[in-house]
Order: C-alpha cells, then structure tokens, then sequence
C-alpha cells in the first residue's frame, strides 16, 4: 500500500473518531445555570486523541485514556474550557490527577469532593473521570468561574471522589497527604530529575511520594517491574551509576524503592525505605 | 532486532527510503563572534524594545540577507491554548517587523498540525481558536498552514549520520526555505522532558514520523525518542531560533491540564543561531524556575545532536551575551 493511502486511510479513521458537535458528557450551557455555549462541543476517541493534542497526548494514554469530550462556555464575558477525560477505570483516573494535580493547592471543588485549584485551572478526578476546568486565557488573573463550573459539572458525573486504593502499597506513616503520585509507565518517571536513571525495560507502574520523618522530608519512589529479574537489572544499574549516591536503594522481588532526603540522617532514611519494601511486597504477595 | 524494527518503521514514515536524498545543509551560523555563536538573552516587560535590543547585539538580522529575503517562521501549535502553550501573536508580529525592517519583502507563518482530510480538525484550527491567525494576517504576515496528512507535502531526507537509518518526512515548505526562523516556547514535555529550539520541530514533520517516535517512548525506548527529535530538528536547520521566554510552562507539559504550571514574568527573550546552545541555555534557565527539572534530563538530546554537528552544547563554547531591556 503506497505511503499516500495510508495516510488517507489514517485520516479517515481519524475523523470518524474526532466529532463535531456531538453533545456527550458535558451538558448544554444553559443546564448549567447562567453559561452559554460557545462553538461545537467536540470528541476524541483513544485513536484520535492527537488530533487534539499533539506531543500531550502520549502521558494520558499511558494512564488509560478512553475518550475525551470538550466544550467551551461563556459567561460574563469570559471564556471556559472543559475537558472531560474518561478512563479505564476510576484508579486509573485517579492515577492522571495524582499526576496533575498541585501539591498544596486541593480544596474541596464540590460537594465532597477534592480537586487541585490554582490559578485559571480547577482538576479533579470522580469515578472513572478526570475533570478539568480552565479559562481560556491561561494568562488571565484566578478566576472564580473555572471553580463554579467544574463543581456543577462534577455534581453530574457518577462515581466516587477520592483515591480510593490507589495507594494502598504506601506505608502510611508519616506520609505527607496530597503528595502521592502514581506513575503508569515509563513516560511518568520524566517527573522528577533523580528518576532519570531508573531502569524502564519491564517497568510496570510506580508510587512517588512524600514522607515527613522526624528530622526533615524525604521523598521516596516505589517501582514495580513486570518480574523480578527485571527489577534486579535495574537495581544493579542504579547501584553502579554515580548519580545514586547518597540514597536509599532497595529490592524485593518485582519491587524496587529509591529513598532520598537531604535532611534526615541516614538511619531514618533507611528505615522508610526498610517499611515501604516490606509494605509493598505483603500487598504484592495479597495481590498475587 | 532493534535496527530492523526502527527500519520498519522508517519505511512506514518515509516511504522508498532508498530514493531519500540526503537532508539539506545550511550555510555557516552568521550570528557568531570570534569563532563562538553568539546568544543574546534579553530581560524586559516590552516585547518590542526587548526584541530590538536582542537583533542589535546579536549584530543584526541583515546577517541573513544574503541567504534571501522571504521568511519561514516556524510556530508551535500542538493544542488549541494560547500562549505561553502556543506561539504567541504579537512575537510573530514584532519578529516579522523586525525582519521587515532589516529588508525582508516577506514573512509567512508556518505550521503543519492539522489535517483538511479531517473536517473537525483543519491545519488551521488551532491557530484560529487562539486567535492568532486572523491576527497576524491583519497585521501583514501571511500563514501556511500544513497538512500534516499530505503525503504530497512533505520530502523523506535522510543524514547518513543518522543513529536510526530510516529517512524523515520534513515538510516542502520547511525544506525550501532559505531562511528559517524558529519562534520557540520554553516548556517541560511529558515526553521530551524539554520543549524550546529541537523539540518544536516535531511540528516539521509528518505525522507518522512523529507517532513512531512517540511510540518507541511510550514503550521505553527514549534514547530512539532523543535522537529522533534531534533528525528532526536536522532536517530543518532553522537560521534564528527566538524563544519568546516571558512566561514558561514549568513541571508538566506541552498543554495545560496535566501537571503543567505557568511562571510568569521570567520576562526573557533568547536570540541564537545555533539550536543546540539555544536548548542548553533554557534547560538552564528552566532548572531556575522548576525544582523537578535539571539540565542532565537532556542530556542525550544535546550530546546526539552535537555529534551531528548542529551546533554546541557547552555554554563556554557560546558568546552569551546577557542584557536588560
């Protein structure tokens, strides 16, 4: 088949999965109360989800992205942009809000149910369902719409606020509320300098998160590869690079777990790694 | 295994592979000072004084008269979210004035994300929502939207030196150009880690050449993604790149939503010639303003294109020239 049909191919299945005017999940302006609707509410199915966002889109599918509805409102002369993200599943979109959202700006966006709030940008994850609300001048001072909007679209949305079991593998102790992140594959592990390192051949998913030990903060990573020998590879990899040095490096079967804090002493640092290496292979052995 | 998988998938972006020409050279760098490119980082809250001020230390942009005198300004548009996610209008506007002044007839605004095979999604569009189509043609720049589905629309180039030996589709309009300004943004990507003067050139080729690549991340193969942006940052070889760094997309990106944070009133403007120094001096600068980004993220991205010869990434290698506006 020559390179031209299948492109032509390929815009063709593109465009019967990216839609016009197809109302969805997100309601009319007016369902909302004093909104108005401003152009088409459009669609993206998995295979389509490019056309919307391109270079964005490979972090939302890492995580489980089904499709996605947006729709733009007005009101008071200001512009609204509403992306309604479902995914496999609500752990799943969990997973993409523990990634999006800010540490320290959660407040409860609707009748309780958390959401990360800063600036012109409201997020928050209910059910199978990652919500985001945005004005559309990102460069615009806060605004208190992107709230209202997503609390009245959140009150309609069905499923449950919250983590959930999602981390469940973390020792609980000293953990820092908010600051967990769920990494779905190896795209997510770009979050932070020091995992550059971490070996993504098998990587499977991973927990970052944040602990507050008695002498200061240390934040750790929990990696699960897809089989131990997998893990060792990387566990040796990471004992042999230089970058490594002066952090916690531990294994147990498919579980690997980084711990570094400038702050408290080595005995602390140790200890968390010790607790969450243990946490998680009990959960793994449930799981199993 | 991993050559032939690559090659395959190669064969499915470029087409007869065998026929590929090799991807075009570019003169010398003009903007240089004894030996050393030259890089001008501008601080000021006025786009326009900031700018004119950057061109003077850079020596001019008279320096590319010789090459021709019609533009291409490469822009960003990967999602429909005005700046600092896209191009913003009045930095094509103050860039194309400026060239103007400098003795340009021409300057046309070009970007390929879009496709006319698919009503919903127009080359255009996204320029269009955020406003910056209508407005920068108001004010005399022309725009070339691409489609990013034509295969007729795009050249398979190919570099010998190349780590992954199968060719790149660049588009015509990008290829042809005989002088090529890239008008950047300093952004984190999800993906890349860091979006300013390589990475935009994704927007350059077609849209499989781009999916195969992100399909070879998303499977964990990022040094097939690392130098697969930097083939298609080769296969453009811009002349000036300008990174409209007044506001900056920290911790997550390339679009709003996700992790991404804005910082506002960095207040800078980078002028370069060369890429690869260019992309060093704003992994810097990131690493200022973002606590989960440090400049080694890139690493392989600046070693690879270096050992392509696109430019330097040692900053003691390049002329900086720091100044207020």
């Amino acid at each position: 088949m020559s390179r031209s049909r299948r492109l032509c191919l390929f815009g063709a299945l593109l465009s019967t999965l990216a839609c016009r005017g197809m109302p969805g999940r997100l309601p009319r302006g007016a369902d909302l109360g004093p909104y108005a609707d401003v152009d088409e509410p459009e669609y993206y199915a998995a295979q389509s989800l490019y056309a919307y966002m391109n270079g964005g889109a490979e972090i939302y599918n890492e995580y489980g992205f089904s499709q996605l509805w947006v729709r733009r409102y007005a009101r008071d002369s200001r512009e609204l942009v509403v992306e309604l993200f479902e995914m496999r599943d609500a752990r799943a979109a969990f997973g993409i809000y523990s990634y999006a959202r800010r540490a320290g700006a959660e407040v409860d966006v609707a009748d309780g149910c958390r959401g990360s709030l800063a600036g012109t940008e409201a997020k928050l994850a209910k059910g199978a369902y990652f919500l985001v609300c945005r004005a559309q001048d990102p460069m615009a001072s806060a605004d208190r719409l992107v709230r209202d909007i997503c609390a009245r679209i959140a009150k309609r949305l069905s499923g449950e606020c919250g983590a959930g079991d999602a981390f469940l593998i973390l020792d609980g102790n000293a953990r820092i509320a908010g600051s967990e992140i769920h990494l779905a594959g190896p795209i997510g592990l770009n979050v932070r300098p020091w995992l550059s390192s971490i070996g993504r051949e098998g990587f499977g998913q991973g927990w970052l998160v944040k602990y507050e030990l008695p002498a200061g903060k240390a934040e750790a990573f929990l990696a699960e590869y897809k089989s131990a020998d997998l893990a060792e590879k990387s566990h040796e990899r990471l004992l042999a690079d230089a970058q490594s040095i002066g952090r916690w490096i531990g294994r147990k079967g498919r579980y690997l777990v980084l711990v570094q804090g400038g702050d408290p002493p080595r005995e602390q640092i140790e200890d968390l790694g010790a607790r969450l290496i243990s946490a998680a292979s009990k959960a793994g052995a449930h799981a199993t | 295994m991993q050559r032939a998988r690559e090659s395959a998938a190669g064969t499915f972006s470029g087409g007869c592979t065998s026929r590929a020409p090799r991807c075009k050279t570019a003169p010398p760098n003009p903007f240089v000072e004894n030996g050393k490119p030259l890089l001008v980082s501008v601080e000021g809250e006025d786009l326009t004084s900031a700018l004119r001020a950057g061109i003077e230390a850079l020596g001019g942009l008279d320096r590319l008269l010789p090459l021709g005198r019609e533009a291409l300004l490469k822009g960003s548009y990967v999602v429909p979210q005005p700046y600092p996610v896209t191009t913003a209008a009045d930095c094509i506007v103050a860039v194309a004035d400026e060239l103007a002044r400098a003795g340009f007839r021409r300057s046309t605004l070009f970007e390929a994300q879009g496709s006319r095979l698919v009503s919903a999604f127009a080359p255009e569009a996204g320029m269009r929502k955020v406003g910056v189509f209508n407005e920068v043609r108001r004010r005399g720049v022309d725009v070339i939207a691409g489609d990013f589905l034509d295969a007729d629309e795009f050249r398979p180039v190919r570099n010998p030196d190349w780590s992954v030996d199968s060719p790149v589709s660049v588009h015509k309009k990008l290829h042809d150009a005989a002088v090529v300004v890239s008008l950047g943004l300093l952004k984190r990507h999800g993906e890349a880690r860091l979006t300013c003067a390589l990475k935009i050139h994704f927007g350059s080729v077609s849209i499989t050449d781009r999916m195969v690549a992100h399909k070879n991340a998303s499977q964990g193969r990022m040094n097939y993604f690392d130098h697969r942006l930097v083939h298609f940052a080769d296969a453009v070889k811009p002349q000036l790149n300008v990174v409209d760094a007044r506001a900056l997309l920290a911790r997550g990106g390339p679009a709003l939503g996700g992790a991404a944070e804005i910082v506002r009133n960095v207040n800078r403007l980078i002028l370069c010639g060369d890429m690869v120094a260019t992309d060093a001096y704003c992994a810097r600068l990131m690493a200022q303003h973002d606590e989960t980004f440090s400049p080694a993220m890139i690493d392989e991205q600046l070693k690879h294109a270096t050992a392509l010869g696109l430019g330097t990434a040692d900053l003691d290698a390049v002329k900086i020239v720091e100044i207020k506006a």
